[in-house]
């Protein structure tokens, strides 16, 4: 979802929860519509629920309630901090401390060793832990005089014995996507140590 | 041979540490840290790639390197190598019993890149 469905949703989740909170305040007589809403407009579309029949009454505040609660979710979800991966992957950890390796520079391992592959134009890797090892993705731009099943069953096998002789972790799964269209350059440029 | 240690400041005892990493084969050179500047700060002067610590008068390193790629390189088997590295640099100083040696690996480079 990007940034601007993301504040939309908000500012309609917010706008939903003070319009609900304050249909259900009114209907219940907990406060007036004055108190509610200093603002002349507002007040005045309150001031009907002060004086509803018993059946409207039910109707507006089991649906008000419902909006309210539905608002109150939304907002918690969008407002909820994203999971990222963690920036490093743990190789050891015993009572010394611990031993990690950053995740680029994995990612950067897995690339330069698909590039090695004979057809392999381009690679871009993602590499995930999970509990039964390391996950990797990587994506290829592959030439089209190969062909695309040997060449992924051969990037498969290298990426798995190459990363678990490095990182010494196991690999659990190597997916490979082929295209033939270039791949787009948008990794960020890579840090060197001067 | 007395196993009572002497003081030495974390600067001193992490400017031997880098000196010791840096000697080991399949380290390029310690790292300034990823996400956050990994040094150790002493007064007017500060050593990076290694944050030396103390808790409960026992020493906290933490080593952030950059490993050359090679065929032969296994991560888990030069993060060995560093500890010792560090291990014999503290006991050669004398600096103190040691508690924790972190290993960073923040990257891992080519030779050609290097040069590059």
């Amino acid at each position: 979802m990007t940034v601007f469905n993301r504040v939309l949703i908000i500012l309609l989740a917010i706008v939903l929860l003070v319009a609900t909170g304050a249909v259900l305040l009114t209907t219940l007589g907990v406060s007036q519509p004055a108190q509610l809403a200093p603002a002349p407009w507002f007040a005045d579309r309150l001031v009907p629920f002060t004086q509803l029949d018993p059946m409207l009454f039910d109707w507006t505040v089991g649906a008000s309630a419902v909006l309210f609660l539905v608002s109150l979710a939304l907002l918690v979800i969008e407002l909820r901090p994203e999971r990222r991966a963690a920036p490093r992957i743990t190789l050891k950890q015993d009572g010394l401390g611990r031993v990690t390796v950053a995740r680029d520079g994995v990612r950067e391992l897995s690339d330069r060793e698909a590039g090695r592959i004979a057809g392999v134009m381009s690679a871009r890797s993602q590499v995930e832990e999970a509990p039964t090892g390391l996950r990797i993705q990587c994506r290829i731009s592959v030439d089209p005089a190969r062909s695309v099943p040997e060449m992924s069953q051969e990037l498969q096998e290298r990426l798995k014995a190459v990363v678990e002789h490095h990182l010494g972790l196991p690999v659990a799964q190597v997916s490979v996507d082929a295209q033939v269209a270039p791949l787009p350059s948008d990794r960020r440029p890579h840090r060197r140590v001067q | 041979m007395s196993s009572a240690s002497v003081f030495v400041s974390e600067v001193n005892l992490a400017r031997a540490v880098v000196v010791a990493v840096r000697a080991i084969p399949g380290v390029v050179d310690v790292s300034p840290g990823l996400f956050a500047e990994a040094a150790t700060y002493g007064p007017g002067e500060r050593v990076t790639g290694v944050v030396v610590s103390r808790v409960g008068g026992a020493l906290d390193i933490q080593v952030h390197v950059c490993a050359r790629y090679t065929d032969s390189l296994v991560l888990p088997e030069l993060a060995a190598r560093v500890r010792i590295a560090v291990r014999q640099s503290v006991e050669a100083l004398g600096a103190g019993p040691l508690a924790l040696i972190g290993v960073a690996f923040d990257d891992v480079c080519v030779e050609g890149e290097l040069s590059a």
